[in-house]
């Protein structure tokens, strides 16, 4: 009868062990970013040290949350560390064109300050989808189109992955690429200096072109010839 | 020669306010000037393209290599999302190894043994390759591109925006000198409108024309002596 009893007892308690096991690993697959939070990313393969002085514990399911402005926010359930007061915010400059010049002009935006470089360019290239929002500055990428994905490489090339309407619903013509292209490049690689250079996708694969001209299927660094830092063009 | 006209069949390229395409101003400017350089010279001019007809970007810059043409000129409309850009201006391959190119190029450089099983893993080979064959051109190209900038401005009182360098994929891997022209913006509707107009066409295929022929008294003919 008290053998009994202790086997009993013994297999509660298993059965509490494992209960809590499969709680625990629950939680953290919901917390898990990118896969959960909608992206096809794969984690920040480029290192994402170095943005925050001192990352916590349990920071990193809250900087996958934050960081695809679309995305849905799971994570938010596993009760990670919101991002929502100013010091967790820093300021980046969005390259878009300017309404009377040639030339790509500046605008300033606030984004998610969160370890992950991959993150952080993310938000960059989705606020650039968003368009800007000041008066003498023009959209550059179709705002139908999606940032499927974004990865980096050891050595800092950022893999920039569309939606098809990146392409099809681009209006065309050198000038009209040349935007579209450099205010990704210049936008990235001007506020995440990890980043080197930045190679495109469209659909997940390369493509020659996006409308014929500009050659998509090499890498493109930084150039801010195209820009126009004090924004003349745009008054 | 060959004369390239920009896009074609499913690509339209670009389109002005009013609707005009892109590939359909290309094609005959093109048939303009084909038509104004077989009229007062005896040199043998290819089209890419003589019909609304679609085509990748290799199969015509392979058409001018399998010519050997002396030159590539392609004719393109420009656009932009400011409606009020203007202007006519000429672009010539710009040649920057990007890292890729360099990693590849020592990759082949290290590979002393079995060469041809370096060259078959290495996708950016091909790349690089075709890069070079332009750049080998870039002197001739550039002045091609001077040249016709000048005679555009000097012809057809157009905002004038100089001579450009960009990494266009339809300039990569022509073993001639090669330019791309953007005539005027088919986005602005007053240079539509001038798009739509063959005097305009007869007077930019006429630039055009001039130009060759100076590029050609500048460098083929010097050659030859």
């Amino acid at each position: 009868m008290k053998r009994e009893t202790l086997l009993l007892g013994a297999l509660v308690a298993v059965c509490v062990a494992l209960l809590t096991a499969a709680l625990v690993m629950r939680t953290r697959a919901r917390g898990a970013p990118p896969v959960v939070a909608g992206g096809t990313a794969p984690p920040d393969a480029g290192g994402g040290g170095g943005a925050v002085g001192a990352p916590e514990a349990g920071a990193s399911p809250a900087a996958g949350a934050a960081a695809p402005a679309t995305a849905a926010t799971p994570a938010e359930e596993a009760g990670g560390p919101s991002f929502t007061s100013e010091q967790n915010r820093r300021e980046v400059l969005l390259f878009f064109q300017e309404a009377n010049s040639d030339s790509l002009g500046p605008e300033r935006r606030k984004i998610f300050l969160t370890t992950s470089i991959a993150d952080q360019a993310k938000q960059i290239v989705v606020e650039l989808i968003n368009g800007p929002q000041e008066a003498g500055l023009l959209p550059t990428v179709p705002p139908q189109a999606r940032l499927r994905g974004l990865y980096l490489d050891r050595v800092g090339t950022a893999y920039v992955d569309l939606s098809s309407e990146v392409s099809d619903l681009h209006p065309g013509g050198s000038d009209g690429e040349i935007a579209t292209v450099y205010s990704l490049v210049d936008s990235l690689i001007y506020n995440l200096p990890e980043i080197k250079r930045v190679h495109f996708l469209v659909n997940g694969e390369e493509r020659d072109t996006l409308k014929s001209h500009l050659d998509l299927r090499r890498d493109y660094q930084k150039d801010l010839s195209i820009v126009d830092m004090d924004r003349k063009g745009a008054r | 020669m060959v004369i390239d006209p920009g896009h074609g069949g499913d690509d339209t390229g670009a389109q002005g306010p009013s609707g005009l395409a892109e590939k359909d101003v290309t094609l005959d400017v093109a048939k303009r000037l084909k038509a104004r350089i077989q009229s007062e010279t005896d040199a043998e001019v290819i089209l890419t393209r003589d019909a609304d007809r679609t085509m990748t970007l290799d199969e015509r810059t392979a058409i001018a290599n399998h010519h050997r043409a002396d030159l590539f000129v392609c004719i393109h409309a420009n656009a932009s999302r400011r409606g009020n850009a203007r202007g006519a201006e000429t672009y010539f391959l710009s040649y920057q190894a990007n890292d890729a190119e360099s990693r590849t190029i020592a990759a082949i450089e290290n590979n002393t043994l079995g060469l041809e099983e370096g060259v078959q893993k290495n996708g950016n080979l091909e790349m690089v390759l075709w890069d070079l064959a332009q750049s080998a051109f870039m002197k001739e190209s550039s002045v091609l591109a001077e040249i016709v900038q000048e005679n555009l401005n000097d012809a057809l009182d157009i905002a004038n925006r100089g001579i450009k360098q960009a990494p266009f994929r339809v300039l990569m891997g022509a073993t001639m000198p090669a330019i791309l022209i953007e005539v005027a913006f088919i986005t602005n509707p007053e240079e539509e409108k001038r798009l739509r107009d063959p005097a305009f066409k007869d007077k930019v295929s006429g630039a055009i024309f001039d130009s060759i022929k100076r590029f050609h008294e500048k460098y083929v003919q010097a050659h030859a002596r």
